[in-house]
C-alpha cells in the first residue's frame, strides 16, 4: 500500500464513481414501453365500464333504499296550502298528538307537532303591564332611626417592671 | 389531461419516412403532444440510456434500474400534455426518472440485499480507467467504492450523478430538487469524506 497525493485521490474517486454508474443499457426499452402502454389502454375501457356500472348500481340502491324506508309517503300539498302558511295535511294522517313512527327523525317530529299545535291554538290577548312611578318625597328618610353613638372607654395599661416578674424573665 | 395520442394507437404504424436526426427535442415533443407516437419513440431512443443510468445511480441494480426507467418513460408519455417547456425535455424526463427510482428504492425491501457492495467494488476495481490504471491499484479502487457505498444517500447520490459524466450540475440539481450550489457542496463533501476514510486506512500522503 502506497500513500497517494490528495489530488490523485480526487481523480481516483471520480473514476470509481463514474465506473459505479457506467453501465450500458442491455436492451431497447421501446418494446417494453409499448407493451405497457398498450396494456394500460386495454384496461381503460374495462375500467370505464366497471365504473359506469358501479355508479348506476349505486344510484339504484340509493333510490330503492329511499323508497322502501319505513314511514316514507309521498306528500301532495293541497292547492294554496303553502300560501296560507298551513302545513299540508294528508288524508288519513295521524293527528298531531298521536305518537309518530319510531323511524321518523325526532327533530322533524317535534317541528311538525309544534306547527300543527300552533295552527290550532287560539290567540290569547295579553294586557300590557302598567308601571307606576315611585314618588320621592323624602318621608322614608325621616322615619329612619338615628344612629346610636357607642362610647368606648380607654383601657388602662399598667406598666410592668421586669423585676416584678421574677424568675419568668431570664 | 392525457395527450392526444393517448387515445391513438401506440406504437403507430410507420408513417411517412421522416428523418429525425436534425429535429430538436422541442420539435419532437410538439409532434408527440399532437399525437405523433413515432416522435415519442424517437425521444425514447434519445434519452433511454440517460434515464437508465440515473435510475442505476439510485438503485445500484440493473434490473431495478430498467424497471424504473420504463416506469419513468411511461409516466412521461402519460404526462406529456402537461409538459410546458419550463425546462428542457431531457431535464424534465430525468427528474421523473429520478423520482421513480427513489420511490422504488424506498419501497424495495430487498434493496440492501441486492446491491452487494463488495461485489460491485470488485467490479469497479476491474473496470476503472484513467489514473487508476496508472496507479495499478485495484485495492484502492475497492476501498474507494466501499467508502462511497458508506456515504449518506444525499452525498452518494450527488457524487454518483455528478461524476457519471452524463449530467450537468443543473440537471443533477433538477433531479435532486436542490440548488446547483448545494449539489456542488455535496459532491465536495462526499469527496472529503471518502478521502478521510482512505486517510484512516493510510492511503493519503500527509506530507
Amino acid at each position: 500500500m502506497e500513500p497517494h497525493d490528495s489530488r490523485d485521490l480526487d481523480g481516483a474517486i471520480d473514476d470509481v464513481a463514474r465506473a459505479m454508474t457506467t453501465s450500458v443499457l442491455a436492451r431497447d426499452l421501446r418494446p417494453a414501453i409499448a407493451a405497457r402502454v398498450a396494456a394500460r389502454r386495454r384496461s381503460w375501457p374495462i375500467g370505464w365500464r366497471v365504473a359506469t356500472m358501479g355508479a348506476a348500481m349505486a344510484a339504484v340502491a340509493v333510490a330503492v333504499a329511499v323508497v322502501s324506508r319505513p314511514g316514507f309517503e309521498p306528500q301532495a300539498a293541497p292547492p294554496g296550502a303553502e300560501a296560507r302558511g298551513v302545513p299540508p295535511v294528508v288524508a288519513g294522517a295521524p293527528p298531531p298528538s298521536t305518537v309518530t313512527p319510531r323511524t321518523a327523525r325526532p327533530d322533524r317530529v317535534a317541528r311538525q307537532t309544534i306547527d300543527r299545535a300552533a295552527a290550532a291554538a287560539e290567540v290569547v290577548a295579553i294586557r300590557p303591564v302598567a308601571i307606576v312611578p315611585l314618588a320621592d318625597d323624602g318621608a322614608g328618610l325621616e322615619e329612619m332611626e338615628p344612629t346610636r353613638v357607642v362610647e368606648i372607654a380607654p383601657i388602662d395599661v399598667e406598666p410592668v417592671r421586669i423585676s416584678e416578674l421574677g424568675e419568668l424573665v431570664e | 389531461m392525457a395527450p392526444a395520442f393517448f387515445f391513438s394507437r401506440y406504437p403507430t404504424v410507420d408513417g411517412p419516412a421522416r428523418s429525425t436526426r436534425c429535429v430538436t427535442d422541442d420539435e419532437l415533443v410538439r409532434l408527440a403532444q399532437a399525437g405523433d407516437a413515432g416522435a415519442f419513440d424517437q425521444l425514447v431512443v434519445r434519452h433511454q440510456a440517460a434515464v437508465f443510468r440515473a435510475a442505476l445511480a439510485a438503485l445500484r441494480a440493473r434490473e431495478d434500474a430498467e424497471e424504473a426507467a420504463q416506469d419513468a418513460l411511461v409516466r412521461a408519455w402519460k404526462n406529456l400534455a402537461g409538459f410546458r417547456g419550463q425546462s428542457s425535455f431531457r431535464t424534465w424526463l430525468l427528474a421523473i426518472a429520478w423520482n421513480r427510482a427513489i420511490s422504488r428504492r424506498r419501497s424495495l425491501a430487498a434493496w440492501f440485499a441486492r446491491r452487494a457492495p463488495l461485489a460491485d467494488a470488485d467490479g469497479v476495481a476491474g473496470c476503472a480507467a484513467g489514473p487508476l490504471d496508472a496507479l495499478g491499484e485495484r485495492e484502492l479502487a475497492r476501498q474507494i467504492a466501499a467508502a462511497i457505498e458508506q456515504l449518506s444517500p444525499k452525498l452518494r447520490d450527488a457524487l454518483l450523478l455528478a461524476q457519471s459524466g452524463d449530467y450537468g450540475y443543473d440537471e443533477v440539481a433538477a433531479m435532486l430538487k436542490v440548488p446547483v450550489g448545494t449539489v456542488k457542496w455535496r459532491v465536495s463533501d462526499a469527496r472529503r469524506r471518502v478521502k478521510q476514510r482512505l486517510s484512516a486506512l493510510g492511503y493519503v500522503n500527509r506530507d
